[in-house]
């Protein structure tokens, strides 16, 4: 094959006048403007372009487009790599480098070639069946150094990646003639309309060739305002018309310090249309993967677009009309056509090629050439009988038939069906939301489809019934290609090296289901997911299995149709925008404090405030048995904080929590515990009565937004007739929270009047008062054990109090302390924290809060499921306290509780371990079988192959009779 | 205040965006909207705004002041000074179908202003929740929740959770990168 350029007219998409430079594996080479990546390299005689994926077998480009499965390159610049672009879609520009893929030291000398001489020995899934002993793990860098395609760049190139979103009536896929007319029509119709197009330039096939209709059809589709996005492409349908599509904006040199390179579009449709034509199914034949191989459409087109003459003398492999019409176009061209070798029998064939010899019922038995083709031997479709006849030539084209692009209708949940005559899968009827329209369809002639195509845009909208797709015009061709008695690899999925035997050794070991043998031979899998190589499979399958292709049907598609890169995915999502971080008000303030940040419940906060040379355990230990002695300083601003305002907000918390909460007073508070109707735990918090219809509801700090969302869906669904209204607050306050023996010298010294002492403010009541003129919200509740106060108040001035704390807490030998600290302290006390030591079953009887429940005269969500017998099973888990027997060993939270070694059955798991600085010992939090029974009782707890032996205990570890929350 | 957020406004692509740090918020929460309607109109002198709607207005005492729809059951109060909310607050204590709750340092506005303008905010979110001149709409913006008035043609205002405003600011920093030339 030697690629030249044609003249003119041929070349429609470039410009002969600008010359572009590239570098393919060194080697400088030249473009032209409007070229790809890979009919600049056909244009410049390149065949051999990269190594398959197993056996290393040589490969060159074999399409035109998205579905191309072997043209696959890196694209390098500098030390920066883009992996596994198809050359058929990477768009020239000066100075682009890119490199073969699975080849070492090059593609021309490749010793993993090897691989092809043990290629008996490995056939589908030899790693499972021989890689059995001592293991996977010793064989497996290996066979992934010599498996796989390109190699992704470990450096940041300038990539800058964005997400849009938007909302239209009418999303259609796909650009050709039928995409267009729907387009054009809906939008004529008064349809707000999006036209995606893959490419650079709406049209198709027929775009290409300059047809006038597309161009009179593009014009009318601008004049009635369809958007037209061309480099994007339709990736995938989801629930409710989502489509997802990625646009490609830009390539970016790696010198370039940013550039938006690819956006992903959200697009939600009120219909969809899919238009994305139509796959050529390439055809069976011995090593008919060779280098200079290709789908006589794409050859075709790189004539048509690019000018360039793929081969000189050219061989067609057919099975279906539209070869003939191929044959005629390259003969046109100048390209000599040798013989077209129609597998199918005179009878079916409906057209023919003036000027070329072609012959019925024949097929192509071998391949000549290794590293490019030289000729070919036809041979007669039952492959037994004479005569076999050699051709010299540089090209050899298949044209298998056709497979329509079916994905987005599967992917939005349509059905297919067996077209026997043309030996393809169609829609069997619309998807939900979704209709295809075209090649796509199934509609292959050009008039049906642009008919149907603008009767479906301007129904769609306008809201009237959808008409049926006028399926046909395709020509009649033959279910398998496949000659069965020549020798040789005939390649099924030439990227993932599946041949026909290995589909037929599927077979023979009782591989029935399509989703099997997908998986088990790896076929249309990667990055062309198998749009050449699914029908030829399946085809093969029912061959195999005594099956037609209807029988044996087909894997469902699913997103992405076409890889997508994990920039575009995730967008803007990256470092500090990884995912929206609540931050504190007075971070810089703790930051200057020296806080370790952390991130729990969706906040970054302080864990600890680690002084010089301190670990993080070191600074928590430190700070727990400060706040113990002395007093401590907590940015407590992440609690969750909800106003709940009302007539009827005493009885609708009633309704909400386990504990009766219609009964506080204004200026009193009380803990709950939220459930779910199943009766779990969800939250817990505590609510304060600030007037009779104001209540202050504290949330944790992760739970605030499932606290409110509960609130919201119960007084909107179910508790309809109750005046409430729930206002989240949680941003506009900050909270200053001072806990230890020494918390109210540190407020007295700050400011605060002796209103708010111990004794003139009891534990659980809230009181509103001034501090410095600011209003502040302080509630007298503990999570540490010690006298605390939670100061609330606007967070803006959360840093001026915070300030004016420290000052008290530094000179009474206090410290700051962080979350790591609060969780050994509220572990000492056997405090509940919701999330770490409940799970999804756990029952408020399960932690201790049985009596609650019995207690409760109203009626509150959940009560009616544990009333059930099981919630009261006396087997269920129960939150007990575990101590090491010697006194030392912490037991690693997690860890299971068992009579023997696992596997065996848990008795229960350690929830909240830490060391306790104020005990000089472990002290730990588990859910254990019928734990309220098994005080003083010795268990094991099992970890990792240890076994640690504990004794139940009761909690809490410290203060048990919890005088020191008094003051 | 909070030190991270005071940054100096950002311009690029046709647009302005900074902080706007004197606002007051407050949500007015209702039952009944004709009977706070009524409320409103005496206190502020102008009705409630219809769905999806803002109105900017004045006080009777040159106080400027923005009435933006939140939802069936809630519209927002946004003003320079005190006075506005000192006074909606005074009107409704007692009441038993209207109450105000001051959301002042809780949700923080964020103006953008600029030919630029709806550009940026399609960009950070999505076509549908760009808000015409005198809309007021809610959707999600760099991953976040938030409420876009329509000042103008070219003006907006995002009023987002203060504990999500760097998150939004970091967002369209890197928005107006990209806006300034990027592509």
């Amino acid at each position: 094959m030697s690629g030249t350029r044609l003249g003119e007219p041929y070349g429609r998409r470039i410009d002969r006048s600008r010359p572009i430079s590239f570098m393919f594996n060194g080697r400088v080479l030249a473009g032209l403007q409007g070229d790809t990546l890979a009919s600049a390299l056909l244009a410049n005689g390149v065949r051999l372009v990269g190594r398959s994926f197993k056996l290393h077998r040589p490969r060159g480009i074999f399409a035109a487009g998205i579905e191309e499965p072997t043209g696959i390159v890196d694209l390098v610049d500098g030390r920066h790599r883009t992996p596994d672009e198809r050359a058929t879609l990477v768009e020239l520009v000066d100075g682009l480098a890119a490199e073969s893929v699975n080849c070492w030291p090059s593609v021309g000398f490749d010793l993993g070639a090897v691989n092809g001489w043990f290629s008996p020995l490995l056939p589908a899934g030899f790693y499972y069946k021989t890689f059995k002993w001592p293991g996977w793990r010793p064989f497996e860098p290996a066979i992934r150094r010599m498996a796989g395609l390109g190699r992704a760049s470990l450096e940041r190139g300038g990539e800058v990646y964005e997400e849009i979103s938007e909302n239209v009536d009418l999303l259609v896929a796909g650009s050709g003639i039928a995409g267009l007319a729907a387009a054009a029509a809906a939008a004529e119709a008064g349809a707000r309309t999006v036209l995606l197009c893959a490419g650079r330039e709406p049209g198709g096939a027929l775009g290409w060739r300059g047809d006038a209709e597309v161009g009179d059809l593009l014009v009318r589709a601008r004049r009635a305002g369809v958007r037209i996005l061309t480099r994007t492409l339709a990736f995938g349908v989801y629930d409710h018309n989502l489509v997802c599509a990625s646009e490609r904006l830009a390539h970016v040199p790696a010198s370039a310090t940013r550039r938006l390179s690819e956006r992903l579009w959200k697009f939600r449709a009120r219909s969809i249309v899919a238009a994305q034509g139509a796959f050529e199914r390439p055809m069976l034949f011995p090593d008919n993967d060779r280098p200079g191989v290709m789908l006589a459409g794409a050859v075709d087109e790189y004539a048509h677009a690019y000018g360039v003459a793929c081969g000189r003398r050219v061989v067609i492999a057919a099975n279906c009309d539209s070869a003939y019409r191929v044959a005629e176009s390259l003969q046109a061209a100048g390209i000599e056509v040798v013989a077209l070798l129609d597998r199918r029998p005179s009878v079916d064939i409906g057209t023919h090629a003036a000027g070329v010899r072609a012959i019925a019922n024949t097929g192509i038995g071998k391949v000549i050439g290794a590293r490019s083709v030289r000729g070919c031997v036809a041979v007669p479709a039952d492959g037994h009988s004479a005569p076999r006849l050699r051709l010299e030539c540089d090209l050899i084209l298949v044209a298998g038939g056709h497979a329509p692009a079916v994905h987005l209708h599967s992917q939005a949940g349509g059905r297919l069906r067996w077209l026997a005559e043309s030996s393809m899968f169609v829609p069997d009827g619309n998807a939900r939301g979704l209709v295809s329209v075209g090649a796509c369809a199934g509609v292959f002639g050009r008039e049906a489809a642009a008919q149907h195509a603008a009767d479906v845009g301007r129904a769609l909208a306008l809201g009237f019934t959808v008409p049926a797709a006028p399926v046909g015009g395709a020509s009649r061709s033959l279910a398998s290609s496949r000659i069965a008695a020549v020798r040789g690899k005939q390649l099924v999925d030439l990227q993932n090296d599946v041949a026909v035997s290995d589909v037929e050794l599927a077979a023979r070991e009782n591989y029935r289901s399509v989703e099997h043998l997908k998986r088990y031979t790896t076929t249309g899998m990667a990055t062309d997911q198998g749009k050449t190589s699914n029908v030829n499979a399946l085809v093969l399958m029912g061959e195999f299995t005594h099956r037609e292709p209807a029988e044996v049907g087909t894997t469902r598609f699913r997103p992405p149709y076409s890889p997508v890169t994990f920039g575009a995915l995730i967008g803007r999502r990256v470092g500090a925008l990884y995912r929206p971080l609540k931050r504190l008000a007075a971070v810089e303030w703790h930051a200057r404090h020296g806080a370790l940040f952390e991130q729990f419940g969706n906040w970054s906060r302080p864990a600890a405030y680690p002084r010089s040379g301190e670990s993080l355990h070191q600074a928590a230990q430190r700070e727990a048995l400060t706040v113990r002695r002395t007093v401590g300083l907590f940015d407590g601003s992440p609690l969750g904080k909800l106003e709940v305002w009302g007539a009827d907000a005493a009885r609708f918390l009633d309704l909400m929590y386990l504990g009766t909460m219609s009964t506080l007073a204004p200026g009193q508070a009380r803990y709950g515990l939220l459930l779910n109707e199943n009766g779990v735990i969800v939250d817990d918090g505590i609510v304060a009565r600030v007037d009779e219809r104001r209540f202050w509801v504290n949330t944790t700090s992760a739970g605030i937004e499932r606290t409110a969302a509960a609130f919201e869906e119960w007084l909107q669904c179910e508790y309809t007739d109750l005046r409430v209204l729930v206002t989240p607050v949680t941003s506009r306050y900050g909270n200053a929270t001072i806990s230890g023996p020494k918390a109210f010298e540190v407020m007295a010294a700050a400011g605060f009047g002796a209103e708010f002492s111990p004794q003139a403010t009891r534990h659980m009541t809230l009181h509103d008062g001034h501090w410095r003129g600011v209003p502040v919200r302080v509630l007298r509740a503990s999570f540490t054990g010690e006298l605390s106060y939670e100061i609330n108040l606007p967070a803006g001035e959360t840093e001026q109090l915070l300030q004016a704390l420290a000052e008290g807490v530094e000179t009474r030998e206090g410290c700051l302390y962080g979350i790591e600290a609060l969780e050994i302290l509220r572990t000492e006390k056997g405090y509940l924290h919701v999330g770490t030591d409940t799970d999804g079953t756990t029952l408020p009887g399960d932690v201790g809060f049985a009596r609650g429940i019995d207690r409760k005269a109203a009626n509150f969500v959940g009560r009616r499921s544990l009333l059930r017998p099981a919630a009261r099973d006396p087997q269920r888990l129960r939150l007990v306290g575990l101590a090491p027997l010697d006194g030392r060993t912490l037991l690693p939270t997690g860890a299971q509780i068992a009579n023997a070694p696992p596997p065996t059955q848990t008795e229960g798991h350690v929830t909240s371990s830490y060391p306790s600085p104020s005990l000089g010992s472990p002290v730990a939090l588990a859910m254990l079988a019928r734990g309220g029974e098994r005080l003083g009782e010795q268990v094991t707890v099992h970890h990792l192959g240890r076994r640690i032996e504990a004794r139940v205990v009761s909690t809490p570890f410290v203060d048990p009779k919890g005088e020191r929350l008094h003051g | 205040m909070d030190n991270r957020l005071d940054s100096q406004p950002l311009r690029a692509g046709g647009v302005t965006v900074e902080l706007d740090r004197s606002t007051r918020v407050a949500a007015l929460r209702y039952f009944d909207g004709a009977t706070a309607s009524t409320l409103v109109r005496t206190v502020l002198g102008e009705p409630l705004p219809e769905v999806q709607r803002v109105i900017r207005s004045a006080s009777t005492a040159g106080e400027p002041f923005i009435l933006a729809w939140r939802g069936p059951r809630e519209t927002w109060i946004l003003a320079a000074s005190e006075g506005p909310l000192e006074r909606l607050e005074a009107a409704c204590a007692g009441k038993d179908d209207v109450c105000l709750v001051v959301q002042t340092d809780g949700i923080l506005g964020i103006h953008a202003s600029g030919t630029g303008t709806p550009e940026l905010l399609r960009r950070l979110g999505s076509f549908g929740s760009v808000p015409h001149r005198g809309e007021a709409r809610t959707g999600r913006f760099a991953d976040v929740a938030v409420t876009v008035l329509g000042l103008d043609d070219r003006e907006a205002l995002l009023l987002v959770e203060r504990v999500y405003a760097e998150h939004l600011l970091g967002w369209v920093r890197e928005t107006l990168l990209d806006m300034n030339g990027g592509e």
